[in-house]
């Protein structure tokens, strides 16, 4: 193993201790539990958003519950608490974790898990997971008069529009390296734009190692190595990709795709793919999964996938996943050569927000 | 305006860990996206300074070195940075004019998540047929990194074709298409003179033709 990497192991086990084990942990370790198939998502959803505003005491109810406005739908980052945020302001949506009574923490994660599935809520617990370690290796060297803050406590949970079975709503829950923004059209749950990301991208919690995107890697890195010679000459782009092209702000804007059309692929690789993609469309309930699955491979011909970086799974790598109906972005921040910290975006340009589906 | 102590920078260089750090550290991302459009080319920009490179910007920006930025400054930076910029259609130059700009605070650029957004837009329209447009950016490579992107254009007219750049993304070469405006986007010429013959009826009505009888 890198020496690097035996460093952040090294630095996280020192830390390990500080991590409490609380029912965040709990609930990510176990997973979300199964919804029963006669519930909708879409009605378990509004059942657990109501049960969220009602442990609120009215202060923090106002403060939970926003109109459902253009600019409050962007207002997400992938910065930290007290960082100004691309579309302006230091503070998300909602109401901080920091500020919730355990019942209201309680009732705001069953409301994230009513939406997501196991997989998804798990992958998200172990982003905010990462950020409590990246606060505790970070609080003691911060300076006094600094505002930035990460950890588990500076996490936001709000909701857009009123909790409704027919008209449009939206969820968004979102903290350093996250933005679940999960909109709710009658039975339509839609999770673009959405971000995930970690720093550090390996911890270890509890005697286990904690990869928190350790899926899209691994998944991605046997993807690219699974090309032939002339399949790699066209989807990797001869220059660097220093960071992610379209990231919070820059709704509404589809850049030119590059790469290997998937339509080059063989069946095995196009499958590769889609597994690949699943680690972002997976994170939301599996009916919408498997709606948007199906709408993503019916796309594939059109879809490109492009690359930029070592092929060497762990080392500096940039990719991207554009097509019809999806993009997807990865991109290791610094100049590591073997990165741990990493953002990610999935956007659908046809859809974010939902709006294809407001529209009608 | 911003302002800023010159103790406060110094505190942050020091003071701040590398694994604290929210993002970039000593780079400056500068990201461009090329809109094409028949009536010319919009850029935008995005400039991030890194959490080592922020207090250099800001000495950049803050031209009189009072702690803090004027518009005045903000504009002769963008103007500078527009200037070394390169983007021709065809061989030819075409001039930046700057369309807006944004800048962070200090603080902002201070711990590496301030970014200064610029627009410009590149006049002169584009004829139908192929062209060549070119794009280099000349701003600060010695601490830079870069993206340069092209946007899917909005006008249907427009087709991107081939993209090509550099290994680290300062230049790239743009080819794209132009086909001419559809007649069916302007009135179309058979409508045109029953239209007019139309106009002149009504006007002849209206201004020309007995009045009716007025009632009193």
């Amino acid at each position: 193993m890198k020496r690097q990497m035996w460093l952040v192991f090294a630095g996280v086990l020192t830390l390990a201790p500080a991590i409490d084990s609380t029912a965040w942990v709990a609930r990510a370790q176990a997973g979300a539990p199964r919804r029963t198939a006669a519930v909708e998502p879409t009605e378990k959803a509004v059942a657990a958003a109501k049960a969220f505003l009602a442990s609120l005491d009215d202060a923090k109810r106002a403060k939970a519950t926003i109109p459902l406005t253009t600019e409050n739908k962007r207002r997400w980052s992938n910065l930290p608490t007290g960082a100004t945020l691309q579309t302006g302001g230091t503070e998300r949506n909602g109401v901080k974790f920091g500020n919730m009574t355990d019942a209201q923490k309680d009732a705001a994660l069953a409301l994230v898990a009513a939406t997501l599935s196991p997989a998804g809520y798990r992958k998200v617990m172990h982003i905010v997971t990462a950020d409590e370690v990246l606060e505790v290796a970070s609080a003691p060297k911060r300076s006094a008069d600094s505002k930035v803050r990460f950890g588990r406590a500076e996490y936001y949970l709000a909701i857009l529009g009123t909790p409704s079975a027919t008209d449009p709503w939206m969820i968004q829950f979102g903290g350093h390296h996250l933005a679940i923004n999960v909109t709710i059209v009658g039975k339509n749950n839609v999770l673009t734009p959405s971000h995930t990301g970690a720093q550090p991208a390996v911890y270890t919690l509890e005697g286990e190692t904690v990869r928190p995107l350790g899926a899209e890697i691994d998944k991605a890195f046997a993807l690219i190595r699974a090309l032939d010679a002339g399949q790699k000459k066209k989807a990797i782009l001869p220059y660097q990709v220093a960071d992610t092209v379209l990231g919070p702000g820059l709704d509404g804007k589809v850049i030119q795709p590059e790469g290997i059309r998937v339509s080059e692929f063989n069946a095995d690789q196009q499958r590769m793919l889609m597994d690949l993609v699943s680690e972002w469309i997976g994170i939301l309930h599996e009916e919408a999964a498997r709606a948007k699955t199906a709408e993503v491979r019916a796309n594939l011909k059109e879809t490109y996938f492009a690359w930029s970086g070592s092929t060497e799974n762990g080392g500096r790598a940039y990719f991207r996943i554009q097509g019809p109906t999806v993009a997807i972005e990865y991109a290791p921040q610094g100049r590591d050569a073997s990165p741990d910290h990493i953002h990610t975006f999935y956007r659908d340009p046809t859809n974010d927000y939902g709006a294809k589906l407001i529209a009608r | 305006m911003k302002s800023a102590g010159v103790a406060g920078i110094v505190f942050l260089l020091a003071a701040a860990p590398r694994l604290a750090s929210a993002h970039r550290i000593d780079e400056y991302l500068q990201a461009t996206r090329i809109d094409v459009a028949p009536d010319g080319i919009d850029l935008e920009l995005d400039l991030t300074p890194g959490i080592e490179i922020g207090p250099m910007v800001f000495a950049l920006v803050n031209r009189d070195h009072d702690g803090a930025i004027s518009a005045a400054e903000e504009r002769a930076y963008a103007e500078q940075v527009l200037s070394e910029l390169v983007l021709e259609i065809d061989g030819s130059r075409r001039d930046l004019i700057l369309a807006r700009s944004t800048f962070p605070t200090y603080d902002e650029m201070a711990v590496g998540t301030g970014t200064i957004r610029i627009a410009a837009h590149a006049r002169g329209g584009i004829g139908a047929g192929r062209h060549v447009a070119t794009f280099r950016n000349n701003h600060r490579p010695d601490v830079s990194v870069y993206l340069v992107n092209a946007l899917v254009p909005a006008n249907p007219r427009v087709r991107i074709g081939a993209q090509e750049r550099d290994p680290l993304q300062r230049g790239s070469r743009l080819t794209f298409d132009v086909t001419p405006p559809s007649p069916s986007a302007g009135p179309r010429s058979w409508a045109v003179g029953p239209a007019l013959v139309l106009c002149a009826l009504a006007g002849y009505l209206a201004f020309a033709a007995p009045r009716g009888h007025s009632h009193k």
